[in-house]
C-alpha cells in the first residue's frame, strides 16, 4: 500500500512534466508591445511617479481634466523606455543564440493634449503613442579561420498611435460622465537579411503590417467627499485591422538566380475589454493616496497572422498600482514654487500562461510648478519574475504643462 | 453601321471558334454549385469529379461545353485549379502551411471517402496533429495488399518535400477513375502518406526562421530541436559523424532514439503496419539515396536498391532530361546515422530510399524552390513514386 502510494505520488509529480508542451512565447511575438501587454492609455508623468494608479487614463483628455477641473489645459510628453528581452522571434529560440538579456530602448514623444471646459461641459482632443514594438536590432557573424563567411541581421520596429477625442457633462454635484472615440494606426515591420557571403546567396525576409481600428471608452466619475473620488472607466473590445505584406526572396549572384514569395493578407487583431477602477483620497491636505485595478479580458484576445489564427494561450490579468503625492513648496527670493514628490508600486502580470511571468515596479516622481507653468518628471524601474530571464525594465517620462 | 456591325459579329465568332479549335485537350474540368448540377442530372448522366468547398467539378468534352454554354448555364473552367495547392496569399506563398495541409487532407477525404482516409498518427511537441492520408479500394479495411510508405518534411526548411507527397495523394485520387493504370494500383495497394512529418518546424520556418531545420524540442538550455532524420533507433548515435550529441547542432539526433513525437509516431504506424517499400522525401541535392547511411559498407540489399534506383532515376530523367544522380548515403554524400531509411531497411528489412529533390546544389536555389516548381517537380517524381508502388504490389503478389 505504501509503495502503491509512493508510486501514484511519484507518478502525479511526473505528470505535468510529461504533458509539458512547448510554451507559447506569447511575450515575445511580434505584435507584443514593449515592455508590457497591459496598455490601458498613456501615463503621464504624475501618474507614473504615483505607481501608474492616478486613474491612468490621459488617453482620455477627459480623465485628466476630471482631475485638474481647469478650464484650459495643454501638456506635451516626452518619453525614454528601455527594455530587456531574451526570448524574441528567432532570437534565442532558434540557432542565434545570446547568453544574456538583450536591450532595447527609445526615445519619443509620448502624447499631447488640449482641455477646454465650457459650462458643465468638457472636450478634450489628444495625441498619443500607447504602443511601440521595437525590439533589440541584431547583427551575427559566422566566422571560420577569421573569415565571416555568413552574416544575419535583423530589425523590428512599429509603433501604435491614438487619436482621441473625448466629451464628458456633470451630473448633478457628484457624478461626471464622460465617452471618448479613439481611432488608432500604426505599422510593424520585421526585416531579416541573411548573407551567405561564401556563396554570395542572400535571402531577406521583409515583413509589415499597417494597423488600423478605433474603440470607444466610457469613463464615469464620482466624489462622494471633497477628499475622495472614485473613477470607472471602460474600454470596448475592438478590433484592429492589419494590412500584411511580405517578400520573401533568394537571390544567388553566382547564377543570377532570383526565387520571390510574396504574400499579403487582412489580418485582425481582437483586442478584449478592459475595465479600470481608481480612487484618489486626501489624506492630509498636503498628501494624497491612489491606487488603481484594471481587468484586462485577455483570456478573449485573438489574432490572425498573414491569413491563419495564431495560438495565443493568454489568461486574464489584473494589474495593480498604488501611489502617494506629498507636496511641499520652495520659496527663492519672491517666487513661491510648489514641489510635489511622488512614489509607488505596480503589479503587473503578463497574460501568457506559459511562462507565468510578472513585473513589480517601484516608481518615484517629482515635478516643479510655478503659477500655472509646471514641468513633471516620472520614473520607473521593474523587474520581471517567472520567466527565468530576470528581465528589466524602465521608463523616465517628462511633462511640460500648462494650465488656467 | 449595319456594315461595322457585321465585321464585329464575324470576328467574334472566328475567335470563339478559335478559342474551342486551340484547346489542347478534347476535356474540360469545369466547376458549378449544386442547383446548376441538378438541372443537368435531370436531362443525362454527367461525370462528376469531386466535391470541394460546396462546388462540383465535372469531366465534359468539348460538345458539352459548347452545349452548356448555349443553355446558359453557370460554370467555370478550373483545370488548374486541382493541380496546384490551394493558398497563395500567406508567407508561404503557394507552399502548405499545417493548417492548410490539413484542411487539404480532409477535403480529399470528404471528395475521395471511397478510397481516402486521414488519420492522426500523433502529436508534435506543440500538439499539432501528424497527419498520413491512407489512399486504397476498401479503405475503411486493412486488406492483405502491399503497402507502400512516402513521407515528407523531416526537415522544417524543406518546403517542397510536402508539397510533393501531398501531391502524389491528390494525383491518385484525382485520376483514380480516368486512369485505368491508377485505379489498379489504388485498388492492389494500400499507400500511407505522411506528407508533413515536422509541422512545428515548417510553422517555425514560416513565421519565424525561414532556414530552421528541426522539430521545436526545448532542449532546456538554450537550444531548441532535435533533426528528427537523425533520432530513429537503427545504429542511432553510432558515431559524432553522421549524427551530432551537442543540442546546438543542426544534426542533433535527440537524447535518445525515437525521443521524439514525430518520430515515434512513424515507428508506431510501421509497427502496425507491413510496409513493402518506403521514400523519404528532402531538399535539396537532386539525388536518391538508399541505406546504409551510417557506414560506407553496402547493405544486404544493396543490388535490389541500386537496381530500384537505377530505375526510378531513369523515369525522372525522361519526364524533363534532369538527371537525379543515385548511390549509397554513407559512400556516396555524407553519413548519418539513426535516419529514417536506414530504420526502415535495418528493422524491417525493406527497400527504402532518401528522395533529395531540386535544386541541386545551394546556389541554385538550397531550400528555396519556386512556387512556379511546384508542379513540373512533382510531375518528374511522379513516374518513379508509381513505379516503387508497382513494384511493391508485384512483389506483393
Amino acid at each position: 500500500m505504501f509503495r502503491r502510494t509512493i508510486l501514484i505520488f511519484l507518478i502525479l509529480i511526473l505528470i505535468p512534466g510529461i504533458l509539458k508542451s512547448q510554451c507559447v512565447i506569447g511575450q515575445y511575438e511580434d505584435e507584443a508591445p514593449f515592455r508590457t501587454w497591459n496598455i490601458f492609455g498613456v501615463y503621464d508623468a504624475r501618474s507614473t511617479g504615483m505607481g501608474e494608479s492616478l486613474f491612468g487614463l490621459i488617453e482620455e483628455p477627459l480623465g485628466l481634466l476630471l482631475q485638474q477641473n481647469k478650464l484650459f489645459s495643454f501638456s506635451l510628453s516626452f518619453i525614454s523606455t528601455k527594455a530587456e528581452f531574451f526570448k524574441y522571434s528567432f532570437i534565442n529560440t532558434s540557432d542565434i543564440y545570446f547568453p544574456r538579456n538583450l536591450k532595447a530602448s527609445y526615445i519619443g514623444m509620448d502624447f499631447a493634449y488640449g482641455l477646454i471646459k465650457f459650462k458643465d461641459w468638457f472636450f478634450g482632443l489628444s495625441f498619443t503613442q500607447p504602443e511601440t514594438y521595437f525590439r533589440p536590432a541584431v547583427e551575427v557573424n559566422y566566422s571560420y579561420k577569421g573569415k565571416t563567411y555568413r552574416t544575419i541581421k535583423a530589425n523590428f520596429e512599429g509603433y501604435l498611435n491614438s487619436l482621441n477625442f473625448s466629451i464628458g457633462r456633470r451630473i448633478g454635484e457628484l457624478i461626471t460622465v464622460g465617452i471618448g472615440i479613439h481611432y488608432v494606426y500604426g505599422e510593424i515591420t520585421r526585416k531579416i537579411e541573411d548573407d551567405y557571403i561564401y556563396y554570395q546567396v542572400i535571402t531577406t525576409d521583409n515583413r509589415s503590417q499597417k494597423i488600423s481600428g478605433y474603440y470607444f471608452s466610457l469613463i464615469i466619475l464620482a466624489n462622494p467627499s471633497s477628499r475622495f473620488k472614485l473613477v470607472v472607466n471602460f474600454r470596448s473590445p475592438y478590433t484592429r485591422y492589419l494590412d500584411s505584406e511580405s517578400s520573401l526572396r533568394y537571390y544567388s549572384s553566382r547564377k543570377q538566380i532570383e526565387i520571390r514569395i510574396n504574400g499579403n493578407a487582412r489580418d485582425e487583431i481582437k483586442i478584449p475589454l478592459t475595465v479600470g477602477s481608481g480612487i484618489l483620497y486626501e489624506i492630509e491636505e498636503d498628501l494624497l493616496l491612489s491606487a488603481n485595478i484594471i481587468f484586462f479580458n485577455w483570456s478573449n484576445y485573438r489574432v490572425t497572422y498573414f491569413d491563419e489564427e495564431r495560438k495565443r494561450e493568454f489568461k486574464n490579468t489584473i494589474k495593480i498600482g498604488i501611489g502617494l503625492e506629498y507636496l511641499t513648496h520652495l520659496k527663492i527670493k519672491n517666487y513661491l514654487f510648489s514641489i510635489p514628490i511622488r512614489t509607488g508600486y505596480i503589479y503587473d502580470p503578463q497574460p501568457m500562461k506559459n511562462p507565468n511571468s510578472y513585473y513589480n515596479y517601484v516608481t518615484m516622481g517629482w515635478g516643479i510648478y510655478y503659477k500655472k507653468v509646471g514641468v513633471d518628471f516620472g520614473l520607473m524601474f521593474g523587474k520581471e519574475n517567472g520567466s527565468g530571464n530576470s528581465l528589466h525594465a524602465s521608463k523616465l517620462i517628462c511633462n511640460l504643462n500648462f494650465q488656467l | 453601321m449595319r456594315k461595322f456591325l457585321t465585321i464585329i459579329i464575324i470576328v467574334c465568332v472566328i475567335n470563339l471558334i478559335n478559342l474551342f479549335a486551340q484547346a489542347p485537350e478534347d476535356f474540360y474540368i469545369i466547376r458549378m454549385d449544386e442547383s446548376t448540377l441538378r438541372s443537368l442530372i435531370t436531362k443525362g448522366k454527367v461525370d462528376i469529379l469531386m466535391k470541394k468547398n460546396g462546388k462540383y467539378y465535372l469531366l465534359v468534352d468539348r460538345t458539352e461545353v459548347r452545349r452548356f454554354l448555349r443553355k446558359g448555364l453557370r460554370f467555370e473552367f478550373a483545370e488548374n485549379e486541382l493541380l496546384p495547392p490551394v493558398s497563395k496569399h500567406g508567407l508561404n506563398g503557394a507552399y502548405h502551411s499545417y493548417s492548410e495541409l490539413e484542411r487539404d487532407l480532409i477535403d480529399l477525404e470528404k471528395s475521395y471517402p471511397e478510397i481516402a482516409k486521414v488519420f492522426d498518427i500523433g502529436d508534435s511537441w506543440e500538439n499539432r496533429n501528424i497527419y498520413a492520408i491512407k489512399i486504397s479500394d476498401n479503405v475503411e479495411y486493412d486488406e492483405d495488399e502491399a503497402e507502400v510508405f512516402f513521407v515528407g518534411c523531416h526537415h522544417a526548411r524543406e518546403w517542397i518535400s510536402v508539397e510533393i507527397p501531398y501531391l502524389l495523394a491528390h494525383y491518385l485520387l484525382l485520376n483514380y477513375t480516368q486512369d485505368s493504370k491508377i485505379k489498379w494500383i489504388v485498388d492492389n495497394s494500400e499507400i500511407w502518406i505522411v506528407p508533413m512529418l515536422n509541422p512545428d518546424g515548417l510553422e517555425y520556418s514560416i513565421t519565424t526562421f525561414r532556414y530552421w531545420r528541426k522539430n521545436r524540442r526545448d532542449n532546456g538550455n538554450g537550444s531548441y530541436g532535435v533533426d528528427l532524420n537523425r533520432n530513429y533507433g537503427y545504429m542511432w548515435g553510432y558515431d559524432n559523424i553522421g549524427s551530432s550529441p551537442n543540442t546546438f547542432s543542426q544534426t542533433y539526433r535527440g537524447p535518445y532514439p525515437f525521443s521524439e513525437p514525430e518520430t515515434q509516431a512513424i515507428k508506431n504506424l510501421f509497427e502496425q503496419k507491413n510496409f513493402k517499400v518506403a521514400v523519404s522525401y528532402h531538399s535539396y541535392s537532386q539525388i536518391i539515396l538508399y541505406p546504409w547511411g551510417y557506414k560506407k559498407e553496402p547493405s544486404p540489399l544493396n543490388d535490389l536498391l541500386e537496381e530500384l534506383s537505377s530505375k526510378m532515376s531513369e523515369l525522372i530523367y525522361q519526364v524533363k532530361g534532369n538527371l537525379y544522380e543515385f548511390g549509397q548515403g554513407g559512400s556516396f554524400l555524407y553519413l548519418t546515422n539513426g535516419d529514417a531509411t536506414d530504420w526502415f531497411l535495418g528493422t524491417f528489412n525493406i527497400p527504402a530510399f532518401t528522395i533529395e529533390l531540386p535544386p541541386v546544389d545551394f546556389i541554385s536555389g538550397g531550400f528555396f524552390n519556386s512556387e512556379e516548381d511546384i508542379i513540373p517537380i512533382f510531375e518528374e517524381n511522379l513516374p518513379a513514386a508509381l513505379y516503387l508502388i508497382e513494384w511493391a504490389i508485384i512483389t506483393n503478389n
